[in-house]
């Protein structure tokens, strides 16, 4: 009897075969991104995806030329259709263009004509003195996190430290 | 020391006129730049390869270049022109030079002849570059039978004198 259990043990204790995948060279980056405006006051005016893309394409085109506002960009998540959403999302471009989409939405500001519908042909409007300047808000980008996985998006460990602060 | 490094970029612009330039005036003028356009000089040349730059590449690609660029020589009977510009940057230069399309509205377009690490090299690919066109120039006298208007010997000569007489 002995033996038999030694031989079942055997067949449970037998390796399996593993397969490993290593990836070195990630292809995408991930930003998560949020736009501020300035002054926060409220109601603040819902902002389309589209919008948001002619942003990226006038802040690129400012501060790189038109070559980069060839740059390829992923809008995968965007929270700002709506009047006073948290006006957060998430982004992807390719990893080589990385450091010039970064810099360029730090860089980048513009105002916003929130009376009218905030559609594309109203980003940008320049602030004229001598009109009333109510209805125009400064809109700028503030990237809250970043990460060659969409994973990594999940959690920022910042906001653990700030819950042990308050106690 | 830190030593800034160059590169030398040998261009030619192009005209809609170009294939035309080598018929002669009754003037034995070097080659006849067509009388109704002005020449161009080397700011005209600066500015709209300047602006092309600000245009496709933006506030960063003139920052990049400002420092270095300089248009060393640019000759308005033959087009072609010499650019210094950093080692670094000098491709955004080359890139916006290709996406010129016009210049005091004439439209044109940008031929890069040579890329070189020194002034020497450019010199020496203007000089042979020259040479052919003289020889061509030369050919199509023949071919109309106006052989004596087109004195290879001196043109050689007035060619390398200008050339080699380019600043550093």
């Amino acid at each position: 009897m002995e033996v038999e259990r030694r031989e079942e043990n055997s067949t449970i204790l037998s390796p399996k075969k593993l397969t490993k995948y290593t990836i070195t060279t990630p292809e995408w980056h991930y930003l998560k991104i949020k736009l501020n405006f300035d002054p926060p006051t409220t109601p603040l005016p819902p902002v389309s995806s589209l919008s948001l893309r002619t942003l990226f394409t006038r802040a690129l085109t400012e501060s790189f030329g038109i070559v980069a506002s060839g740059i390829h960009i992923d809008i995968l998540d965007w929270n700002g259709e709506v009047h006073d959403s948290n006006y957060v999302g998430i982004i992807r471009v390719q990893k080589e263009d990385l450091t010039t989409l970064w810099s360029t939405l730090t860089l980048f500001s513009a105002t916003l004509d929130i009376l009218n519908d905030t559609s594309a042909s109203s980003v940008g409007t320049n602030i004229e003195d001598g009109n009333d300047n109510s209805n125009l808000k400064e809109v700028n980008f503030q990237v809250l996190d970043n990460s060659p996985y969409l994973m990594g998006l999940i959690n920022d460990s910042r906001e653990w430290t700030k819950q042990l602060l308050i106690i | 020391m830190v030593r800034l490094k160059n590169r030398w970029l040998l261009f030619e612009f192009i005209f809609d006129d170009t294939p035309d330039k080598f018929h002669l005036s009754t003037s034995s003028s070097y080659s006849s730049l067509s009388q109704k356009f002005e020449a161009l000089s080397t700011r005209d040349v600066y500015s709209v390869i300047k602006d092309s730059i600000q245009l496709n590449f933006g506030d960063y690609g003139v920052g990049c270049i400002a420092a270095s660029i300089s248009v060393k020589y640019f000759s308005p009977f033959t087009n072609i022109g010499v650019l210094r510009v950093s080692r670094d940057h000098y491709h955004i230069v080359w890139g916006a030079m290709t996406f010129i399309s016009q210049i005091k509205t004439r439209s044109c377009l940008i031929r890069v002849l040579h890329l070189g690490g020194t002034i020497k090299q450019c010199q020496l690919s203007a000089i042979n570059y020259d040479r052919d066109q003289i020889l061509l120039l030369r050919r199509q006298a023949e071919l109309r039978g106006d052989t004596k208007s087109v004195n290879v010997d001196e043109l050689f000569e007035q060619s390398k004198n200008q050339i080699m007489a380019m600043e550093q």
